[in-house]
């Protein structure tokens, strides 16, 4: 009988061959040690994400219950519509693939700083010194956190996230760490108040919900919610790609030779090994499906990694593929919460992958230093080290 | 068919455009415009593809 255990070191390790039999056998699988069901094929994850009415986010997105109200640290990402319109209104337009793309050059100039620090080197570890770095000064710059602020912050959005193996609860560490950020916010905006200087925190001072200006923690949230929501999953997706590429020497040639492949190796990196595995929901009321009964309030895990290697929606679905044409990949969800920053997400792949290959083409994992990140819901390498030709 | 979308949904990513701009256009201000709000038939297979793979759920066809 399958087992599917997301705090599980070994399924964290490789949860694939897990998802494969959950799809088989246990379409709709019931974990009663933790009190969760969980979705596993592309069909009844898409239809889930489609039905918010049905499966709702008013939890969280996270399978542990919350330390504390899920719409203090995750915002809208923890409401239902109507409420959770209104806020990802006051934000989406900063957001959309026409918007960012005016990020481009600066994603660029910092992609050429930090390859910098270590291309004469012959060696790094592509988590710390890269991935682990970038998105979080792009969105640092947005929010308009100042540069000395931002090693602080990194820090503390890290052990927000950071779980050991085997924690099925929020630890204490992250809870601290994330009071300590909801103060940080507090100040800023207070800050801000005073001296505005025309960023996504202004513009969150001047929106309103049903004509009243957003309340205190209302913006604190939503500040705190971009400051984590684009960032581990973003490092991570950076390293999954150099790490699956490195795996088809046919397919690495084509991109070497062709960097227009290179949106494409991103997109294939998503579909194929997403760093998001993991979203989950709560069920508003009895659901019948596969032969089983979901109970009214009870947590509904909708498994984005294995709907993405279901064979029944994708041909060949584990092979690594960057020329097919993706259909309905699920990385960035779907429907009313689909990733905010999907297009951010793909720009920062698109443009850092454009000048790691242009810097440090020869690039060779190190498989025996390899160190991967054991998260319920995160996928990922925490270390990365690489060897390339040493260039000035 | 007729086709609609919910703009308190569309976010402009403007993937219904790249499957049937003869339908949908998604201008620079990131709004959305219904360029044949009953698309002809040979349109169809184009429009379902709009429908279903816009990431936001923010397109209908109703079927009259």
């Amino acid at each position: 009988m399958v087992v599917y255990d997301p705090y599980d070191w070994n399924t964290q390790e490789n949860p694939y061959p897990v998802y494969q039999a959950l799809r088989d056998n246990a379409p709709l699988y019931r974990n009663d040690k933790l009190e969760f069901w969980a979705l596993s094929r592309h069909a009844d994850v898409l239809a889930a994400f489609r039905d918010h009415e049905t499966y709702s986010s008013a939890q969280g997105p996270a399978l542990e219950p919350l330390d504390r109200a899920a719409t203090d640290v995750a915002s809208f990402l923890a409401m239902d519509p109507p409420r959770h319109d209104a806020f990802r209104a006051t934000i989406w337009r900063l957001f959309s693939k026409r918007k960012v793309q005016a990020l481009e050059p600066k994603i660029r100039e910092l992609s050429s700083h930090y390859l910098g620090t270590f291309q004469h080197r012959g060696c790094c570890d592509f988590i710390a010194d890269f991935s682990g770095k970038l998105p979080m000064d792009v969105i640092s710059d947005m929010l308009g956190i100042p540069k000395e602020d931002r090693d602080t912050i990194r820090s503390f959005t890290d052990i927000v996230v950071h779980r050991e193996a085997g924690q099925s609860r929020v630890p204490l560490p992250s809870i601290l760490a994330g009071t300590q950020l909801l103060a940080y916010f507090g100040n800023h905006l207070a800050k801000r108040r005073k001296d505005p200087q025309n960023d996504i925190t202004d513009l969150l001072i001047a929106a309103e919900e049903d004509g009243h200006p957003l309340a205190e923690k209302d913006i604190i949230a939503l500040l705190f919610l971009m400051a984590i929501a684009g960032n581990e999953t973003t490092t991570k997706l950076l390293g999954n790609a150099l790490y699956w590429l490195a795996e088809d020497p046919t397919q690495r040639k084509m991109v070497q030779e062709d960097p227009s492949l290179i949106p494409a190796w991103v997109e294939e990196t998503l579909r194929f090994d997403p760093s998001s595995q993991m979203v989950a929901r709560t069920a508003t009321r009895d659901v019948e499906l596969h032969g089983k009964t979901i109970k009214k309030g009870d947590r509904v895990a909708l498994l984005i990694g294995s709907a993405n290697r279901d064979e029944r929606a994708y041909k060949y679905p584990n092979r690594f593929d960057i020329t097919r044409q993706n259909d309905l990949s699920l990385a960035f969800g779907h429907g009313v919460h689909y990733c905010l920053g999907a297009s951010l997400a793909r720009l920062e792949g698109k443009v850092c992958l454009e000048e790691v290959m242009k810097t440090i083409p020869d690039y060779k994992i190190v498989h025996n230093e390899l160190i991967r990140v054991h998260s319920p819901n995160v996928r990922g390498f925490a270390s990365l080290p690489l060897r390339f030709t040493a260039t000035s | 068919m007729k086709v609609k979308v919910d703009l308190s949904r569309c976010e402009a990513n403007a993937i219904c455009m790249e499957h049937a701009p003869e339908v949908f256009k998604v201008d620079d201000d990131d709004n959305i415009h219904i360029l044949q709000e009953s698309p002809t038939e040979d349109l169809r297979p184009r429009v379902d593809a709009a429908v279903r793979l816009c990431p936001r759920h923010a397109l209908t066809i109703e079927n009259n």
